[in-house]
C-alpha cells in the first residue's frame, strides 16, 4: 500500500512530497524549513537545522534491502549524548509501514513501535543490567536532539531531550523504551548486520 | 577521521586520539604504556611496563580496505596462551579496527595468517561450552565444527579499545571452524561475545593497507586446504580413468592389427617379403621362438622398395627356467614384440640375422599392420590415478595437522 498526500510548505509555498499518513514533523525539501503538520494543516516548527554529512550506509530517500525487505530512510533524526553523536532514521516498507532504524558506530537496529506491556514506570528505577522479563538491560543514556530532515511521525524540538534504555536478549533481539517527560514509549526489534544491507535496486 | 591530540598524564607523551567511535573506553600510551579512562577525563587505569611492541607489519593509525570497507586500525591486544610469554607459538596480536559506517572488527595476526572477525549478535543452535572436538553445530544456516577451547592472556596493550584491558586479563575462548570462517565465543568474567571470522589472503590486506614487508603464513585452523590444481584433476579424474579404461579396453579388442604375413624358420637367418596398406598406424612384429634354457639374438632390419633401410633393432630373447629349493622358477621369455611405422604404402623385406648363433632357432614371425597402441591412455590413467591419490593423501595429511591437538591431548 502507498501512500502520498499534498501539502504546501506555509514557508515557501512548494509542494510537500508525504510519504506517511502519520507524518507529524517534515522538512521542506525547497527552504529547508520545518513544519508542523496537525488537523489544522500546516504550519512552521521552530529551530531550523542542518545536518553535517557523516559516513553512512543510509541515505535519506535512498531505498536499501536487508533479508529481502525493501526500506526506504524518508527521515533523519540525529541526536548526542556526552560528546557522541548517533542517528535515527524514520523508514519505510512497500506496504507503507514505519521503522526507526538506530545506526550507532555501525550498530544498526531497526525496531518498530509496540504496545508498552513492561513493568516499567520511571526511568530513574532501572539500573544497567537489570533482568525485565526475559530481557536484560543493556544500555541507558539520555538523548538530546541535533536536528532532523525529510519526514518524521513525532514532533521533535531542537535540544529536547529524552531518556532511553536498551534492553537485550542473547539473539540479537532488542527492545528500547523511550522516555519524554511522563510519556514512555517501547519498540522493539533486532540488530542487522551492516555486512548485509544492500542498496535496492529501486525505492 | 579527525586525529585528536592529548598527553598522556603520567609521562607527558603524546596520545593521537583516532576517532574510534563511542564505544572506545580506554587509551593505551605508547610511550609508558599507561591505560587511559576515555570516559573519565584520561584517568590512568593501568600500566604495562616494559613490555616490547610485539613484532607485525601493521601499526596503529593504518588505513585500508578490508570486505569493501574502509578500517582504520586504532588499537592492539597481543594474547598468548601462556602467562607471560610474549612471543612464539600461541601468541597472537588482535588489532582493532573501526569504520564509521561498519563499526568495530578485528584483524588478528599470527605467524603471518590474517583473520577478520567482527562481533555478531546471532548465537548458533548449540550451547559451544558443551561440545567436544569435531562435533558439529549450527550457525546462521552454516554447519561448522567444534574445534578447540582455551585460555588466553592479555600480554601487551597500545591504542584505543573498547573495553579496559590489563596485562594477564584472562580470557576462555573456544572455537568452531568452517574454513575460511570460523565461530568463536569469548569469556570473560563480565561478558561473553560470539564473533564471526575468517580467513583472508595476505596479500590483498598487505596492498590494501600499503604494508611492503609480507611475511610467509604459517598453519591456522581456518586457513582453507588449497591444492587447486590437484583439487581440479581430482574433481575430474574418474571420469577420465573411465573413458581411458574404455578407449583401452576398445583399442585392445578392437585395433589389435590386421596380420599381413606369418612365417617360420629355422635358420639362422631370414628374409622375409611383407606388404603394407594402411601406413597410417604402426606395424607390429611379433616374435615366437622355442628357446629353452637359452637365448637367441637378432639383428633385423626392414627395407624399402628402395632397398633403403627404414628400420633396424636388436633383439634378444632368452628364457630360463628350473626347480630349486622346492619352487619353480623361471625368467624371461620366449616371446618378443616391436613396433615400428612406415612412410608410406608398399613392399617391404625384414631381414633376420643371428650371427652369434650356434644352433637354429625355430621362430615365428607375425607381421600385422594398422596396429594402435593403448600407451597415451595407460599414461593418461595413470596420471589421474596419481593425482586423485596424491590429492586424496595431501588432503588426509591437512586433516592430520589441523587435528593434532586432539592427538597431542591425548598423549598427554
Amino acid at each position: 500500500m502507498k501512500f502520498s498526500r499534498e501539502i504546501n510548505c506555509p514557508q515557501c509555498g512548494s509542494t510537500l512530497p508525504l510519504h506517511f499518513t502519520y507524518t507529524k514533523l517534515a522538512q521542506c525539501p525547497s527552504c529547508g524549513s520545518h513544519i508542523f503538520l496537525d488537523d489544522a494543516g500546516a504550519r512552521l516548527a521552530g529551530e531550523q537545522s542542518v545536518l553535517s554529512q557523516e559516513p553512512s550506509l543510509i541515505s535519506l530517500n535512498e531505498s536499501f534491502s536487508y533479508a529481502h525487505k525493501v526500506y526506504t530512510p524518508r527521515g533523519h533524526v540525529r541526536y548526542k549524548f556526552k560528546r557522541f553523536i548517533w542517528d535515527e532514521w524514520w523508514l519505510s516498507d512497500r506496504n507503507g509501514n514505519g521503522y526507526w532504524l538506530s545506526v550507532d558506530d555501525g550498530d544498526y537496529i531497526l525496531e518498530k513501535e509496540i504496545p508498552f506491556d513492561l513493568p516499567i514506570y520511571s526511568f530513574k528505577k532501572i539500573k544497567l543490567n537489570q533482568e525485565i522479563q526475559s530481557w536484560s538491560v543493556t544500555e541507558l543514556g539520555e538523548g538530546e536532539c541535533l536536528g532532523y530532515e525529510g519526514e518524521l511521525p513525532e514532533f521533535l524540538e531542537i535540544g529536547e531531550k529524552h531518556q532511553y534504555a536498551h534492553l537485550s536478549k542473547t539473539d540479537g533481539e532488542m527492545m528500547t523504551i523511550e522516555f519524554f517527560g511522563k510519556t514512555k514509549k517501547l519498540y522493539s526489534g533486532k540488530w542487522l548486520d551492516a555486512y548485509d544491507i544492500r542498496k535496492a535496486l529501486s525505492s | 577521521m579527525s586525529i585528536q591530540a592529548l598527553t598522556c598524564p603520567n609521562c607527558g607523551g603524546s596520545i593521537d586520539i583516532l576517532g574510534g567511535g563511542r564505544q572506545v573506553v580506554s587509551l593505551t600510551c605508547k610511550y609508558c604504556g599507561c591505560v587511559l579512562d576515555a570516559e573519565d577525563d584520561f584517568k590512568i587505569l593501568a600500566q604495562f611496563k616494559k613490555v616490547k611492541i610485539p613484532p607485525s607489519p601493521f601499526r596503529i593509525g593504518m588505513q585500508g580496505e578490508i570486505k569493501g570497507v574502509k578500517f582504520t586500525i586504532i588499537g592492539m591486544v597481543a594474547y598468548s596462551c601462556s602467562v607471560g610469554r610474549t612471543t612464539g607459538e600461541d601468541t597472537w596480536i588482535d588489532f582493532m579496527l573501526f569504520s564509521p559506517t561498519h563499526g568495530y572488527a578485528w584483524l588478528s595476526y599470527e605467524e603471518g595468517v590474517l583473520i577478520f572477525s567482527r562481533r555478531t549478535r546471532s548465537i548458533p543452535s548449540q550451547n559451544m561450552p558443551r561440545l567436544s572436538p569435531k562435533e558439529k553445530l549450527v550457525f546462521e544456516g552454516k554447519t561448522y565444527k567444534f574445534y578447540e577451547s582455551y585460555f588466553a592472556y592479555v600480554t601487551f596493550v597500545q591504542g584505543e579499545l573498547t573495553w579496559v584491558a590489563r596485562k594477564n586479563d584472562r580470557v576462555y575462548i573456544f572455537e568452531a571452524i568452517r574454513p575460511p570462517f570460523g565461530l568463536s565465543l569469548e569469556r570473560t568474567k563480565n561478558e561473553s561475545e560470539y564473533s564471526i571470522s575468517e580467513y583472508l589472503k595476505a596479500k590483498d590486506v598487505y596492498e590494501s593497507f600499503g604494508v611492503s614487508r609480507e611475511v610467509s603464513e604459517g598453519f591456522h585452523p581456518l586457513k582453507p586446504f588449497s591444492a587447486p590444481l590437484l583439487k581440479a584433476f581430482s574433481s575430474v579424474s574418474a571420469v577420465f580413468m573411465a573413458i581411458s579404461a574404455v578407449i583401452i579396453l576398445f583399442i585392445l579388442i578392437y585395433k589389435s592389427g590386421t596380420t599381413v604375413r606369418e612365417d617360420f624358420f629355422s635358420t639362422r637367418s631370414r628374409q622375409i617379403n611383407f606388404h603394407i596398406d594402411n601406413p597410417k598406424h604402426l606395424v607390429e612384429l611379433e616374435i615366437n621362438t622355442n628357446v629353452n634354457n637359452s637365448w637367441v639374438y637378432y639383428d633385423i632390419s626392414v627395407i624399402d622398395e628402395h632397398n633403403e633401410e627404414v628400420y633396424s633393432l636388436g633383439k634378444e630373447i632368452s628364457y630360463y627356467h628350473g626347480y630349486e629349493g622346492g619352487e619353480s622358477w623361471s625368467e624371461g621369455s620366449r616371446q618378443t614384440s616391436a613396433f615400428f611405422k612406415v612412410s608410406k604404402a608398399g613392399d617391404y623385406l625384414l631381414l633376420f640375422n643371428a650371427p652369434e648363433n650356434r644352433h637354429s632357432v625355430a621362430t615365428q614371425v607375425i607381421i600385422k599392420e594398422g596396429v594402435i597402441r593403448p600407451y597415451y591412455f595407460v599414461w593418461l590413467l595413470i596420471f589421474f590415478f596419481a593425482a586423485s591419490t596424491l590429492y586424496v593423501i595431501r588432503y588426509a595429511s591437512y586433516q592430520a595437522k589441523l587435528w593434532k591437538h586432539l592427538q597431542d591431548d591425548d598423549d598427554d
